[in-house]
């Protein structure tokens, strides 16, 4: 392209446009990162607190084997049922049981356990074992 | 808004300051979050020419532009990124721009970007540069003359305009 003269000269080079420059970054995004960092850290640390404080309150139990049965009391004990307090077992106590078990297999094994447990227990007055009455019915297949 | 406006006249002046465009770029955003977070552009009388002022007093406050000894025009030979988009996709030309501009003395540089692309009178030069108004439009005579020379020695086409 020729050049030109004069005031043209000036005119020809303000046809080169200057190159935009990279685009602003934002300030808003900056601040809202850095807000949601600290309320992230503050949120952790409350936590952590928290946790620690419940630990130490409330210590978990520990599970290990015996041979006298006591591992899987404490876990019939952790599923729900009172072993400090053993009952023998009633369609209510059986009732109760299914209800607040979380799964099937968690309530029978909470149902078995407290039917061992029924054993050594005498029924009090009025009240019959669940197990006693099925085992004397006779059923018919 | 005034990002869209000025900006590229912004990015080319701190080129012709600094020689280098990732720290043109840098002082023109710095200039830019500085007056969002500060709002002084809104109590300034002359937006434009004090946008021009912050971004050079921006650069000439980096040290490292300050300790610079290796001279402008070599820096800005070397550097190979444009300055400009053509007109008709005259790379060549873009080219021989950049290098007359390189070569000029910086003051005379200064007073060109900024009355050419910047479209600033010379008051507004004379008050950005902290010169008079003569000065800056004796400059720009002397500026434009030998952007002419240097780019029709190069293209040889003056003979034919």
């Amino acid at each position: 392209m020729p050049i030109p003269e004069g005031d043209r000269f000036e005119q020809y080079l303000k046809k080169f446009q200057p190159l935009a420059p990279e685009p602003l970054p934002s300030t808003e995004t900056a601040r809202g990162t850095h807000r949601r960092f600290v309320f992230g850290a503050w949120s952790a640390v409350a936590a952590t607190i928290v946790v620690t404080v419940l630990l130490l309150r409330y210590p978990r139990p520990k599970s290990g084997y015996s041979p006298d049965g006591s591992e899987s009391r404490a876990r019939v004990e952790l599923q729900g049922a009172p072993p400090s307090n053993p009952q023998p077992l009633t369609i209510g106590t059986a009732n109760a049981l299914l209800a607040r078990a979380q799964s099937t297999k968690a309530a029978v094994d909470g149902v078995a356990a407290q039917a061992f447990q029924s054993h050594a227990i005498p029924s009090s007055a009025g009240k019959q074992s669940a197990l006693a009455v099925l085992s004397k019915e006779k059923t018919k297949l | 808004m005034l990002y869209c406006k000025h900006g590229p006249a912004l990015l080319l002046f701190a080129i012709s300051i600094a020689g280098e465009k990732s720290r043109a770029q840098d002082a023109v955003h710095q200039v830019f979050l500085k007056m969002i977070e500060s709002g002084m552009l809104t109590r300034a009388a002359d937006a434009k020419a004090y946008l021009f002022a912050s971004v050079r007093n921006a650069l000439l406050n980096d040290v490292k532009v300050r300790q610079r000894h290796v001279p402008l025009e070599s820096v800005l030979l070397d550097d190979e990124a444009a300055w400009f988009s053509p007109p008709d996709r005259d790379y060549a030309a873009e080219l021989s721009l950049r290098r007359a501009l390189a070569v000029l003395p910086d003051d005379q540089r200064e007073v060109t970007v900024l009355h050419i692309w910047g479209e600033l009178t010379f008051a507004q030069i004379a008050e950005v540069l902290e010169i008079s108004a003569n000065t800056a439009a004796s400059r720009y005579r002397y500026a434009l003359a030998k952007l002419r020379e240097a780019m029709c020695s190069k293209e040889g086409f003056c003979a034919n305009s």
